[in-house]
């Protein structure tokens, strides 16, 4: 149905780790603990624990239709609901991926504007940030996948610093275990949909992969990482805030940060947001790729002007979200629709995938 | 070629149109105005007095100390009034210190801190403290060769190391403060002359300061605190002797029972240290004994009566509640304050002497 | 009107010899003359400024004059030289003149002629490296004459594996230009790249291998070099034992290697004649040298301009009262300071090495002091620029300091624009482009990424040779082991 990608264009599956797990860690980290701390407290950690595993599950499945289809979202849109419907699914599906990357873009440059620079306007700095996801996704997935390599290797010093809060935490603020009813967790699992939003992009990078079927291992331990890191954040956050203080705090990756203090630098939270700029950038650079690819396929259009395009309509609406509370609604919206796409419409999608294999099958 | 152009023309506008809107405000370091230290008096029920010590670094490498008031309702105007005194920019990023006087506290600190919070450029690990008297008299001196912000906060620091001063920070002081079952408490700092010293511990409720602590209760009050790793106590004997004894490690075990219905709270506390000093004539091992005894005894009677006067005054800043909280299932905030004058607690205080020094 | 743009009645076919000849006259270093006596007349010519004279009176003169010969195979078998060429080719006698040979006719008119090689080899003595000086190791560079530096390389490897493909490049210069390569060991792609790219050169005049390395580069619009030019024999076989492709240039000292990776800019080959401990250690003070030069003078910028927050109390002291005075924002002071450095070192480059020596000695110490003591920059910023340039200079290939010098400054500019979230910008612009690099289709950014942990051994840090049995696997060679792993000796216990 489609041509092969020339081998050259592919990626060793060792990558896909670097793939899932630079996706999924991104400006997610630096204010996931407080709305879930809301609805759950100090068992916060085992929501995390719970959207891990039902990840892996999600990636289990995205793997075995992925593999027996052996193209990537577009063709199995297409099989299994036909050429119109499927397109227009894949087109949903495209649009999805473009808000996510505003809300990142949007988020990240508010934290910048909120703890370093108040006088930042948005577009300039956009306008840089965007002409660099030009650069990277103009020379093709091999470089895109190389800047998720290099940003999730760069800062992994980082997670060095989450152990220094543990000289002001008292652990005990995580007792009692357990004390939050089964259907709280699940509520708070809403709000780490878009913390571990990261790995649907293997839909559109599959046929990208060498020898996809090894890759899934990879991937798996690539969440497994994210998981991981995620748990640490957690806890120490849990020890470190009482959960009054926790609740008013709008980044409490941040707030730790302050409270590092090195022989020749203090305010690290300057530092921490900086480093963030680079393990920002891959996922964006993903995201477009993931959508100029889509609609190319789609309508065989030019993937250049497709990316031109997108960029442009990025930041346009990067421009007209302009305070918090309209970027906290737009990001709570995404979010939503982030939970539902992810946790609801790709089980649905294996389904009926599933339902048509068989049916062709007979 | 066409393409080549063109991109050269949009990457080339894209740097100018960054470079002439892009801008942000410069700060640039040696012209800023940078407050060190803030203190906050009170003047009246809507107006508050604020006082800034920032540092001069003279060209000797030397360092003065420059003064700024202002008083205004709320804490952050009161910023932009120092700036009409200063050449300079007023910056707070660089404070070290926050003085409140003991009027502003017991009027509620609350509204000011708060302030501090949302700051983005304030350090979690600033001091709070209470001034005995009036911020200002206290920030106008000069004490030894730094300006007062690094003064203050150096003595507070230097302290805490010595086991002194229990850790107390801006962290410390929000975490308590926003929660609802623990109260903030802060070092207080008294003005003697041309000296200040840390007078002693002043505690909170909510965010009104209630009373200071009796000097003879801070070591106990740190004791159930946290972890000392370098206490002194000083002890007189039944015989008119004293003994001190330091390198004092602690280390306290809380036990809670009868959850269900009103909860008794025994804390174990084990303290080991060394005796340095000893009026009496010699320390045989009934001497030891008899130190250790009255140690123990005079620790849980002083511990008895500071846990009375914080369950009358309904304080809790040892954290009692959260003690209760993370052992119950269902923790209800308002049924624990009400029931918490009348809870049981309990000290029990273990002392090990291990040494004696290096004579007999 | 006409007379002055009459066309020379140039160009058309030199049918013959003669003509081609009477044309060479007009030059006025060409020899021809015309030889009468015994036994047999002939005719002698040559270029009288490219041939050496010894050989023309020692081995061609005398040899024609004693024997007697009837055609010019008879003067092939009476003179000493196994490579006497007779041909009435015209192309190949004009680039046989050209070259140094001397042209032998029995009669003027003739159209056959025997070429005797006699060309003057003058050339430098081979001699110790200027960049690439190592204190241990062998002392001996290229030197201008491929054949010379064919020698220096052969010698080293003496295996009939070690090909050599020539190819003359450049209209006007016609330089000889040499691809080396191990077959059986490099990999054929490579070759193949490196050849097809020379043949498809368009330019009229090489006059360095430098200027090969930029006409094939795969970047030219990059301040990375791609190829990386060594002067030293003993780097070049190393290298093509390891599997690279080597070209040389005649007329250039310069030996060009590729494909390369960024750990190539760090690599000395003097790391292979120290300790591996040693070697590691240097290079890491290299990788850090470098990045710390390109990256200091920006944070010193970005910090004191927008993030006084960043310093510590202690050396906020220095660091206020080092900037008392000044007039000029940190960004200012930095580019004059960057200018002055670089005006410094353009200087002591252009004059005479003896008067360099002093402008550069009083100019840094007196321009220094001066500009701190009259207040234009701080004492703290000079250190560190002076520092960050010294730093520039520890890459071991020389391009590379010339690189460093110039990414400085995006960087500070950048830092001026968005202080330290600038100088991130200006990372990631530079990783980018790294990534995008391409040294002869080669990625780049090899062992970091796409990520080879087995590459890693020969990059930050240097591994013993025990540990280094295969070759780099970038270069994706034939033959993936240099020496096949003993049998690792048992381990005996304690006096065993």
């Amino acid at each position: 149905m489609k041509t092969a990608i020339k081998s050259e264009y592919l990626v060793s599956p060792f990558l896909v780790l670097f793939l899932v797990h630079g996706m999924q860690f991104g400006v997610g980290v630096l204010s996931f603990q407080r709305d879930l701390a809301k609805i759950v407290g100090q068992d916060a950690w085992i929501s995390i624990l719970v959207t891990g595993i039902i990840v892996h599950i999600l990636i289990w499945m995205m793997y075995t239709m992925l593999n027996k289809d052996k193209g990537d979202l577009m063709t199995i849109h297409q099989r299994t609901f036909g050429k119109w419907l499927g397109n227009l699914l894949s087109l949903l599906f495209i649009v999805y991926v473009l808000a996510l990357s505003i809300t990142v873009l949007r988020s990240y440059i508010e934290i910048v504007q909120v703890w370093m620079f108040p006088l930042l306007k948005t577009w300039p700095f956009a306008l840089v940030m965007l002409l660099s996801v030009y650069y990277v996704v103009s020379s093709g997935f091999r470089i895109v996948t190389g800047v998720c390599f290099l940003a999730v290797v760069i800062p992994l010093y980082l997670v060095l610093t989450f152990f220094v809060p543990i000289e002001f935490s008292n652990f005990r603020n995580l007792l009692p275990i357990f004390d939050h009813s089964l259907s709280e967790i699940a509520k708070s699992i809403k709000g780490t949909a878009l913390a571990f939003s990261g790995f649907e992009f293997l839909l559109f990078y599959y046929p990208f992969i060498k020898q996809p079927e090894s890759s899934q291992k990879w991937a798996h331990f690539g969440n497994i990482g994210t998981t991981s890191l995620y748990l640490l954040i957690m806890i120490v956050t849990l020890g470190f805030f009482d959960q009054g203080y926790l609740n008013k705090v709008i980044w409490p990756t941040l707030m730790m940060w302050k409270i590092i203090k090195l022989p020749f630098v203090e305010r690290f939270e300057i530092i921490g947001v900086t480093s963030w700029g680079v393990v920002m950038l891959p996922i964006i650079c993903l995201m477009f790729w993931s959508a100029s690819r889509g609609i190319k396929e789609i309508f065989k259009l030019k993937q250049r002007s497709v990316l031109v395009i997108l960029l442009f309509i990025c930041l346009i609406v990067c421009c007209l979200l302009i305070d918090r509370e309209s970027i906290q609604q737009y990001n709570t919206f995404i979010g939503t629709i982030g939970f539902y796409t992810l946790f609801g419409y790709i089980p649905f999608l294996f389904i009926c995938y599933h339902i048509r294999f068989i049916m062709r099958g007979k | 070629m066409m393409k080549n152009k063109i991109k050269i023309a949009v990457v080339i506008s894209i740097i100018f149109s960054v470079y002439m809107f892009g801008r942000v405000k410069r700060q640039i370091l040696d012209d800023l105005n940078m407050a060190s230290s803030v203190g906050y008096d009170y003047i009246d029920k809507h107006t508050i007095k604020a006082t800034t010590a920032r540092p001069i670094f003279k060209p000797d490498k030397s360092i003065g100390n420059k003064i700024f008031t202002a008083s205004d309702e709320l804490s952050t105007q009161t910023f932009s009034k120092l700036s009409l005194q200063s050449s300079r920019q007023v910056v707070i990023g660089k404070l070290e210190v926050a003085l409140y006087s003991k009027e502003v506290a017991k009027h509620g600190i609350g509204d000011i801190v708060d302030s501090l919070q949302r700051d983005p450029s304030i350090s979690e690990r600033l001091f709070v403290a209470v001034a005995e008297e009036e911020a200002s008299e206290i920030l106008k001196k000069i004490y030894g060769d730094r300006d007062t912000g690094a003064y203050l906060s150096m003595l507070i620091e230097q302290n805490m190391e010595a086991g002194l001063l229990p850790t107390t920070n801006l962290h410390q002081f929000l975490n308590a403060y926003n929660s609802d079952i623990k109260d903030p408490f802060l070092p207080l700092i008294e003005q003697k002359g041309e000296k200040v010293h840390l007078k002693g511990i002043a505690l909170f409720k909510d965010d009104h300061y209630v009373k200071s602590l009796r000097n003879d209760q801070q070591f106990i009050f740190q004791a159930l605190l946290e972890k000392i790793r370098l206490g002194t106590y000083k002890l007189r004997l039944k015989n008119k002797e004293y003994a001190a004894i330091e390198n004092i490690k602690t280390k306290n075990s809380y036990r809670v029972d009868n959850l269900k219905k009103m909860p008794e709270i025994t804390i174990q506390v084990k303290v080991r240290g060394i005796i340095k000093e000893y009026t009496g004539k010699k320390t045989n091992k009934k001497e030891i004994d008899q130190i250790k005894k009255q140690m123990e005894n005079k620790l849980e009677k002083q511990a008895a009566a500071m846990i009375r006067s914080f369950q009358k005054l309904k304080i809790d800043p040892l954290g009692f509640g959260d003690q209760v909280r993370s052992r119950t299932r269902n923790f209800r905030h308002q049924k624990w304050l009400n029931q918490y004058p009348d809870v049981k607690i309990r000290v029990k205080v273990n002392v090990t002497i291990l040494e004696k020094g290096v004579v007999d | 009107m006409k007379m002055w743009f009459r066309k020379q009645p140039a160009e058309q076919a030199q049918n013959t010899l003669f003509a081609l000849l009477n044309r060479y006259q007009q030059s006025g270093d060409f020899v021809h003359f015309h030889h009468p006596q015994s036994p047999q007349p002939f005719w002698i010519s040559y270029f009288g400024t490219l041939i050496d004279v010894e050989i023309l009176h020692r081995d061609i003169l005398p040899y024609l004059n004693k024997t007697a010969f009837t055609s010019l195979e008879g003067v092939k078998a009476a003179l000493p030289f196994e490579d006497v060429l007779i041909t009435s080719d015209l192309q190949q006698i004009q680039d046989q003149l050209l070259e140094g040979s001397v042209l032998i006719q029995l009669h003027e008119q003739d159209s056959e002629c025997a070429l005797v090689r006699a060309e003057m080899k003058k050339a430098r003595e081979v001699t110790i490296p200027e960049e690439e000086y190592s204190v241990v190791g062998p002392k001996e560079a290229f030197v201008e004459s491929i054949t010379t530096n064919l020698n220096l390389v052969r010698k080293r490897l003496p295996i009939s594996e070690l090909k050599v493909k020539e190819f003359t490049i450049g209209t006007l210069s016609k330089t000889k230009v040499a691809v080396l390569y191990i077959e059986g060991i490099t990999n054929e792609d490579n070759v193949n790249t490196v050849c097809q790219r020379l043949t498809d050169l368009q330019f009229n005049q090489i006059l360095d291998s430098s200027i090969i390395a930029q006409l094939i580069a795969d970047n030219g619009n990059s301040i990375f070099p791609q190829l990386i030019d060594t002067e030293r024999p003993d780097r070049v076989a190393g290298v093509l034992a390891e599997g690279s492709v080597v070209i040389l240039a005649d007329g250039s000292s310069h030996a060009l290697i590729g494909p390369i990776s960024v750990m190539g800019l760090f690599n000395a080959f003097e790391d292979y004649y120290v300790n591996w401990q040693m070697a590691s250690a240097f290079r890491l003070i290299r990788v850090f040298a470098v990045s710390f030069s390109i990256l200091v003078t920006p944070i010193y910028v970005a910090v004191l301009t927008y993030h006084y927050q960043l310093i510590p109390k202690d050396l906020m002291v220095t660091l206020v009262s080092s900037r008392r005075n000044i007039p000029l924002p940190p960004i200012l002071e930095a580019i004059i300071l960057e200018l002055t450095i670089e005006l410094l070192r353009e200087a002591g480059a252009r004059l005479p090495s003896k008067v360099g020596q002093t402008i550069g000695i009083v100019g840094g110490i007196v321009i220094g002091t001066a500009a701190v003591d009259a207040g234009l920059t701080s004492n703290v910023l000079l250190i560190i620029v002076a520092l960050a340039a010294l730093a520039s200079f520890t890459t071991p290939v020389y391009r590379m300091g010339n690189t460093i010098r110039l990414l400085r400054f995006p960087f500070l500019l950048l830092a001026d624009l968005w202080g330290l979230l600038g100088i991130a910008v200006a990372f990631i612009f530079l990783m980018i482009h790294l990534l995008r690099l391409r040294s002869l289709g080669r990625p780049y950014l090899e062992p970091i990424y796409p990520p080879r942990l087995k590459d890693l051994k020969d990059s930050f840090i240097r591994l013993p040779f025990s540990l280094q049995s295969t070759r780099p696997v970038f270069l994706q060679t034939k033959d993936r082991e240099r020496f096949s792993k003993q049998q690792a000796s048992e381990v005996n216990d304690i006096d065993e």
